[in-house]
């Protein structure tokens, strides 16, 4: 029935023949184009994912640091940070210049600079502890100031203690420093730890702001 | 032997019956080279990866037919839209004028019952053997191959049959 009539049209179909358009070459040479073409996007495409890889894990790091360095606190609870360690304490002696045969003029303590005075801040729980001076009393022996320090000094804030600018207008110099240092050490050690640090004006300063 | 030299050889072994194949899919064999052309640069594309090289021909005629019904199902989206009117199809000039008929029934057939009947009737496969290479399950193949044909009866008219039966004893 129809069935053999289908079977019958296509052998007289297949009896046609029509020449070639292409060829096995045609195929190979189109076939190694569509190689190369994915070699070069799995290239491309590997290229973009450790680059995006890269960036994001570097994004990842940079991030960490800032995440840890602001703690959380409750809000509305100011914190003050502790006082503050005399990593440079200043050295309450007057620093200045001793010229042989002059005498001494300068006062041996000047007043931290500080533009709030601890005494007219009535809130502040701490009060701050006037700086004694210290009895340093330089010996005016020019031979023994100009010696150099010797490392195995004392180890009294003094020797840590960068020199706060004068209060003199006289320069400052190596062998006033040095002076200071071969001059006095036990009075250094005999000071008591706040009153050669910033922490009672620095506490007043905040407790002032607040 | 290179896996190119050996595509060469069974390019120019098979080509000629893939191309026909591929001309009873489409109706025509503009389509017919590019669905052929297609199916081989899958071929070569895919040869090295594979084990077993015996069965090539009934590797490359699923390609060849699942090659044809992508492109069928492709055109959809196309912006060529194609017509219910068919144009002049371009047919064999020592067909006959029922075969002829029976040709433009058979353009008109939907492409996977025209893709069961071709398997069916011109390569000699048994239903498995479709439904493997169609990827469907057999009673699809049977209910294509039914409806291909109650298509084609539906297209010839009623009065096709006992004509043909008339011309069948002559020729």
């Amino acid at each position: 029935m129809l069935e053999d009539q289908l079977r019958e049209l296509f052998e007289e179909l297949d009896i046609e023949r029509r020449p070639r358009t292409f060829g096995a070459v045609d195929v190979i040479h189109h076939g190694l184009e569509i190689k190369s073409r994915r070699r070069a996007l799995t290239v491309a495409g590997s290229a973009l994912g450790t680059t995006a890889l890269v960036v994001a894990v570097g994004f990842v790091l940079a991030g960490l640091p800032a995440s840890h360095s602001d703690p959380a606190t409750p809000p509305g609870i100011t914190t003050h940070g502790p006082d503050p360690t005399p990593q440079s304490p200043v050295p309450s002696v007057p620093t200045g210049t001793p010229t042989p045969g002059l005498p001494h003029t300068t006062p041996p303590y000047a007043n931290p600079p500080s533009t709030v005075q601890p005494s007219a801040i009535p809130s502040s729980p701490i009060t701050p502890s006037p700086i004694t001076p210290s009895p340093v009393t330089p010996t005016g022996d020019p031979p023994s100031a100009t010696t150099p320090p010797t490392p195995t000094g004392s180890p009294g804030p003094f020797n840590t203690a960068t020199p706060r600018p004068p209060a003199t207008n006289l320069p400052q110099t190596t062998a006033d420093h040095t002076a200071h240092h071969t001059a006095d050490p036990p009075a250094a050690t005999a000071l008591p730890t706040h009153a050669i640090t910033d922490g009672p004006s620095f506490r007043a300063l905040t407790t002032w702001r607040h | 032997m290179s896996w190119d030299a050996e595509f060469t050889q069974y390019f120019d072994r098979c080509a000629d019956s893939m191309r026909f194949t591929a001309y009873l899919l489409c109706g025509n064999h503009h389509e017919a080279e590019d669905v052929v052309q297609a199916a081989f640069i899958k071929l070569y594309l895919a040869g090295p990866k594979l084990v077993r090289r015996e069965g090539l021909d009934a590797y490359l005629r699923r390609i060849v037919v699942r090659t044809f019904l992508a492109e069928r199902r492709r055109m959809r989206w196309r912006r060529e839209k194609l017509s219910d009117v068919l144009p002049e199809v371009p047919v064999g000039a020592g067909l006959s004028e029922d075969k002829v008929v029976v040709w433009r029934a058979l353009s008109t057939v939907p492409a996977k019952q025209r893709a069961v009947l071709v398997l069916r009737y011109w390569h000699d496969l048994g239903v498995e053997e479709t439904a493997a290479a169609l990827r469907c399950s057999v009673g699809t193949v049977k209910s294509h191959t039914s409806r291909g044909l109650t298509a084609l009866r539906q297209k010839l008219g009623p009065s096709f049959g006992e004509l043909w039966q008339e011309v069948s004893p002559r020729a």
